[in-house]
């Protein structure tokens, strides 16, 4: 199935694709849908493809046919340009939340004119969970009952922020994490090296937005920190420690919390290599493949009761560096200390 | 490539009519741009704010045939501030487009042509002919009846409707009164079923009138359409029902009364003085021969007029939002008027007396 091209380039969700295509195809198109999953991994983008499914000129003869590439009528094109007059998404625009004026202005007052152009007018609110409370209960009569020739569809990665009364009124559409089999493709297909793709698209935990977002940068600093911090062998030669933490901090990156989250996650993923290779796991579950050598040899120093340890101080230390404000470099030195502190030699 | 060369003085006429539509606020950049177009046809401008759109032509020489969207007023700012001369106007690729005079160069940045939303075709069988002043009268006696809350969208317009094969009614409600007209006009009505037109869209619909005498309207799917001289309106029709208003028009009232326009609406204005902002409450008592206005309003005082009306029977007591009298009383250009009431809390109905086919219906108030 290929779904008429409308959802070409967009990764993975085979399942919520065709109940959508399969929707339209047999008229049973619902007033409102409710689009949640994580964040990254193509909400918005399925609901683009959809918005045009149900507004292209061409939709009768490409019912029939195979088609692989996409549609390039005025109506397709104007979509994916964002400025069809039908078609309208409404996003938070950065100040708090949003708000019950901008349901009234950028949905309502749209949905309850004539289509312009299109078939279908087709509302999608992006980040629905930002709408305050006041601004869903306002929404709700619209959601319950909007004019026949319209659709809405909220897209959020966290749909429990939302009022049962919300859920109720919408045709709930669930997206899944993406295989990280797919996610390390297109990953590949962008020009990441194998290695890098694998490592990415462990640390993406699904999201194919998150893996795009990780930094080139930082996935080829990933080597030398895991080498660095398997190299340390006693806490008594400081210099060398403050010189590991001082690598991962970055030179001139001081207030950059991305990178600090990056390496946090990455030494957890290194642990768990670890602890992979010493339960016997088959190969191909662990992230860094290409520092095996050196994750058989930590293995070695580590034991189980040990790397659990380290687990929940970094958890820990995790919520002191984002939850909490402390000084990263002296919890990253303490976390270092702990992980020499807990090997053997 | 669009090129063509006109009178400066002409275009920026014509621009001035379109470019109020374009929207300044920027849901979609493209709605504050006016779209150029020029073809075998002429030359012609498109504005949007895809609730009410405005097609003009111009005159012009066409170098060559395209389209382009610009923004509305920087353009119209440009034309207006140019001394009258000749401008020739030219697409200088990447949707720049360069206005060139003897002694003056602009280059201004504009974006394609095919982003600028798709204009409905106007099909000229649909359209009807009808006099300007009568439909603009017909609009400004049941403007005001239309709903301003933003939550009943289907009373937010007036409603268009053919009552017989040449006649023509317009309808407009907000829930607590009513007011229709009904004309003959002297061609058919080519109306297939009954249609909401937002108010923006009638209020254009009064500027276009101004500008041409004879003009054409007429309904497609999703849009109502007017034709003037060289200028065409389009507005996107409220997609909900209208109410089944005839049965709130009560059909007889148990007492009637006749009163001069002039005294009532004057004393109505006198009283409605001293009476509360937000519910503008007036009493009336209906006794043989006269009718007494009170306004009673602690904060500020209180009012009392009579006037004489020709009234025979019970005496009635009733109380009215003294706003919705007035806007009544001042659309109808008859001397008299007649009105029924049944009692306190049922529907009064407000007539000229005349040849006119005007009826509003009033809900009371308890005071």
């Amino acid at each position: 199935m290929n779904y008429g091209g409308y959802f070409e380039g967009i990764v993975g969700h085979e399942f919520q694709k065709q109940a959508l295509w399969r929707a339209v195809c047999e008229g049973r198109v619902s007033h409102a849908y409710m689009f949640s999953g994580m964040e990254g991994i193509g909400k918005r983008l399925v609901a683009t493809g959809f918005a045009k499914c149900l507004n292209c000129l061409e939709l009768q003869r490409r019912k029939g046919e195979e088609m692989h590439e996409k549609c390039g009528c005025f109506s397709c094109k104007k979509i994916e340009k964002g400025v069809h007059p039908d078609v309208f998404l409404v996003e938070y625009e950065g100040v708090r939340d949003i708000k019950v004026n901008q349901v009234r202005e950028e949905i309502e007052e749209r949905i309850f004119l004539r289509p312009f152009e299109g078939r279908y007018k087709v509302a999608v609110i992006d980040e629905a969970e930002r709408m305050n409370v006041s601004a869903q209960n306002a929404f709700l009569k619209t959601l319950e009952e909007p004019p026949v020739d319209s659709v809405i569809v909220l897209v959020t990665s966290r749909p429990e922020f939302l009022l049962p009364t919300i859920h109720s009124r919408c045709q709930r559409i669930e997206f899944k994490p993406l295989p990280f089999n797919l996610i390390r493709e297109e990953l590949v297909k962008r020009g990441l090296s194998n290695e890098e793709a694998h490592i990415a698209s462990m640390l993406s935990g699904g999201s194919l937005g998150r893996a795009i977002r990780i930094d080139r940068g930082l996935l080829t600093e990933r080597k030398s920190v895991i080498e660095a911090i398997c190299a340390l062998r006693t806490i008594r030669d400081i210099s060398v420690i403050s010189r590991v933490v001082e690598h991962i901090l970055g030179k001139g990156h001081l207030n950059d919390t991305d990178r600090v989250s990056f390496f946090l996650q990455l030494i957890a993923f290194w642990l768990r290599d670890i602890m992979f290779v010493k339960i016997g796991l088959k190969e191909d579950q662990i992230s860094n493949k290409d520092l095996l050598p050196v994750i058989k040899k930590a293995a070695g120093r580590f034991s189980l009761s040990g790397i659990l340890e380290i687990l929940s101080f970094l958890e820990e230390a995790w919520y002191v560096i984002f939850r909490g404000n402390a000084n990263k470099q002296i919890v990253l030195e303490n976390l270092l200390v702990k992980i020499i502190d807990t090997a053997g030699d | 490539m669009l090129k063509f060369s006109a009178d400066v003085t002409r275009l920026s006429e014509k621009l001035g009519l379109v470019q109020g539509i374009s929207e300044r606020r920027a849901t979609m950049p493209v709605l504050s741009h006016v779209l150029i177009s020029a073809s075998k046809e002429g030359l012609r401008f498109s504005a949007t704010d895809l609730e009410t759109t405005m097609i003009t032509w111009c005159d012009a020489r066409i170098g060559g045939e395209g389209s382009i969207a610009v923004p509305a007023r920087k353009l119209y700012e440009v034309l207006k501030a140019l001394p009258h001369c000749e401008v020739e106007v030219e697409e200088i690729g990447n949707h720049w487009v360069q206005l060139k005079t003897q002694s003056a160069t602009f280059k201004i940045a504009g974006l394609p042509g095919e982003d600028f939303p798709a204009i409905p075709e106007l099909s000229s069988e649909s359209l009807f002919p009808i006099n300007g002043s009568l439909i603009d009268d017909m609009i400004s006696k049941t403007i005001f009846a239309v709903s301003p809350d933003e939550l009943r969208r289907n009373l937010s317009g007036i409603c268009f409707e053919k009552t017989g094969k040449q006649s023509l009614r317009l309808v407009a409600t907000d829930g607590h009164r009513l007011s229709f007209i009904e004309k003959n006009i002297e061609s058919d009505v080519k109306l297939s079923r009954s249609v909401v037109v937002p108010k923006k869209g009638v209020s254009e619909l009064r500027k276009i009138v101004k500008l041409s005498e004879s003009i054409r309207i007429g309904c497609g799917k999703n849009f109502f359409m007017a034709e003037g001289d060289g200028i065409v309106l389009i507005v996107r029709l409220i997609d909900a029902e209208f109410p089944d208003y005839k049965q709130v028009i009560p059909e007889v009232t148990k007492s009637s009364l006749q009163v001069k326009r002039d005294d009532f609406l004057s004393a109505l204005k006198r009283v409605s003085v001293i009476s509360s902002e937000k519910t503008r409450s007036v009493k009336l008592i209906i006794e043989d021969g006269k009718m007494t206005l009170i306004s009673v309003y602690p904060e500020i005082g209180e009012a009392r007029e009579d006037i004489s009306v020709d009234f025979q029977g019970e005496a009635l007591e009733v109380g009215f939002n003294a706003r919705y009298l007035m806007d009544v009383l001042e659309a109808i250009g008859e001397e008299s008027v007649y009105i029924g009431i049944t009692d306190e809390l049922s529907p009064a109905v407000i007539k000229p007396i005349g040849e006119e086919k005007y009826v509003s219906v009033i809900m009371p108030m308890r005071v």
